[in-house]
């Protein structure tokens, strides 16, 4: 009987998939008559839609607020994307709000010049010119755009045998990290190309349907990391382990 | 300045080339819905621990599907659809220990197959009953508590505790009182359909006596 109750309660031929029927909730102005005379006749598709309009409402009671802040607080701690990498944030934000807004950008960058000027100027009357120390030393600073993950990422069919990359300018090891979504590192390795053999160890660790994160972290001769990549995830399906 | 629409800066993110200010947008207008997608993971989840590796995994579904927004729903709409598909399938992957509680809560429920003389709520509604006429039963019988868990149980395969949880159902059998409430809903019906068939037919063999 459960079988049928699944049939009869479940989509019909006609019934739109969760992200139409979100869309057609969401729609300004008139909507399709076809849609509206399915859904006053589809329990199904009215279930559906109570459902939505329930849980975009959602407001947190009193016993899931302390719940809710840890949540909240975990994902601060360890971004799902990860933590832009901290050199580069400041010029990416100011390309942006260039982008954004140029005529306030271009005020901005003007009035920055003339504080400069006067400054630069003040300062030469006052101590007169010479070299920087230390100009011209200190390591290599790359740009770290150019690194990205090349596999595993997605489902992939089987545990993975190795981690592969792209290269980055300037690194001459890299440094690979294997960690759960929250952040907890599980396996860490390193290599002197763009790729890594996963240890035995590692091909046992994905638990079927889990999601795993990879991220590569490039380093120069003195240890210095020059560029860092975005984390990447995968999978392993339960079918993929059986 | 008011804040940007969520929209604007899904369009703003997708022109952007390079991958590092890419994320950081993107990090940043996910970060508007932490507290939402915490609360619908938190009323799928069984713990918090695992409501928050759902919300991780949420957010990246999302940002590796962001080129597919199109636009058509509002983007806390569109990512919600993301987190209800991925919260059940998640469900779903802890099948084994849904099969074994679902056979145990039929038992218990008198649900299952019949161990005695009476016949059980499920037998007691005609295994011939078209899907229409339980379509039919569904809409005019069941309320709107009712559906919603018949739907989620038997269509999301998902298990009565996580209903309970997800639909913060008070009562003291949670979900399992609305499944008991819904069949026996359906087996009355289905017995008024076989009352109204027998006398039909019954009506038209005395006419043909």
């Amino acid at each position: 009987m459960s079988e049928r109750f699944g049939e009869a309660f479940g989509p019909g031929p006609e019934c739109p998939e969760l992200d139409a029927l979100a869309a057609w909730r969401d729609k300004q102005g008139p909507r399709e008559p076809y849609m509206e005379s399915h859904i006053e006749d589809c329990a199904y598709c009215q279930s559906e839609l109570a459902l939505l309009d329930e849980e975009l409402s959602a407001v947190p009671d009193a016993s899931e607020m302390k719940d809710l802040a840890w949540i909240v607080a975990a994902l601060k701690q360890n971004p799902p994307l990860g933590k832009a990498p901290v050199s580069q944030g400041w010029l990416s934000r100011l390309a942006e709000y260039w982008r954004a807004q140029p005529v306030a950008a271009l005020s901005w960058a003007g009035a920055t010049v003339c504080l400069l000027l006067v400054a630069g100027l003040t300062w030469r009357d006052n101590a007169g010119l010479g070299p920087i120390p230390g100009a011209g030393s200190g390591p290599p600073v790359y740009r770290t755009t150019q690194m990205e993950l090349e596999s595993p990422l997605g489902d992939v069919a089987a545990p993975p045998e190795e981690f592969r990359w792209s290269a980055a300018a300037g690194a001459v090891r890299y440094h690979v990290q294997l960690l759960e979504v929250d952040g907890t590192v599980l396996w860490e390795g390193t290599s002197e190309t763009n790729s890594l053999r996963a240890p035995v160890e590692v091909e046992a660790l994905p638990v079927p349907g889990k999601t795993l994160l990879w991220q590569v972290q490039a380093l120069d001769l003195q240890g210095n990391a020059v560029a860092e990549s975005a984390r990447g995830s995968f999978r392993v399906p339960a079918a993929g382990l059986q | 300045m008011p804040a940007p629409l969520d929209e604007d800066l899904v369009q703003r993110i997708r022109t952007l080339g390079d991958p590092v200010s890419r994320r950081r947008l993107a990090g940043e207008l996910f970060e508007k819905h932490y507290e939402k997608v915490a609360l619908w993971c938190l009323r799928y989840a069984d713990s918090r621990e695992e409501a928050r590796d759902l919300a991780q995994e949420v957010f990246m579904k999302a940002y590796q599907a962001l080129d597919n927004f199109q636009g058509d729903a509002k983007f806390s709409t569109w990512l919600y659809v993301i987190a209800r598909h991925h919260c059940i399938n998640a469900i779903r992957g802890k099948r084994e220990r849904f099969a074994n509680q679902t056979v145990e809560e039929m038992a218990e429920e008198g649900l299952g197959s019949n161990q005695g003389e009476q016949p059980s709520i499920d037998e007691q509604i005609d295994a011939k009953a078209s899907l229409a006429s339980l379509r039919q039963w569904m809409q005019q019988e069941l309320d709107e508590t009712e559906r919603q868990v018949m739907t989620m149980h038997f269509v999301h395969e998902m298990p009565l505790q996580a209903i309970t949880r997800r639909l913060r159902l008070s009562n003291s059998s949670g979900a399992k009182a609305y499944v008991v409430s819904a069949r026996r809903k359906l087996a009355r019906a289905s017995a008024r359909e076989r009352a109204r068939q027998e006398r039909s037919r019954e009506q038209a063999g005395g006419g043909v006596l």
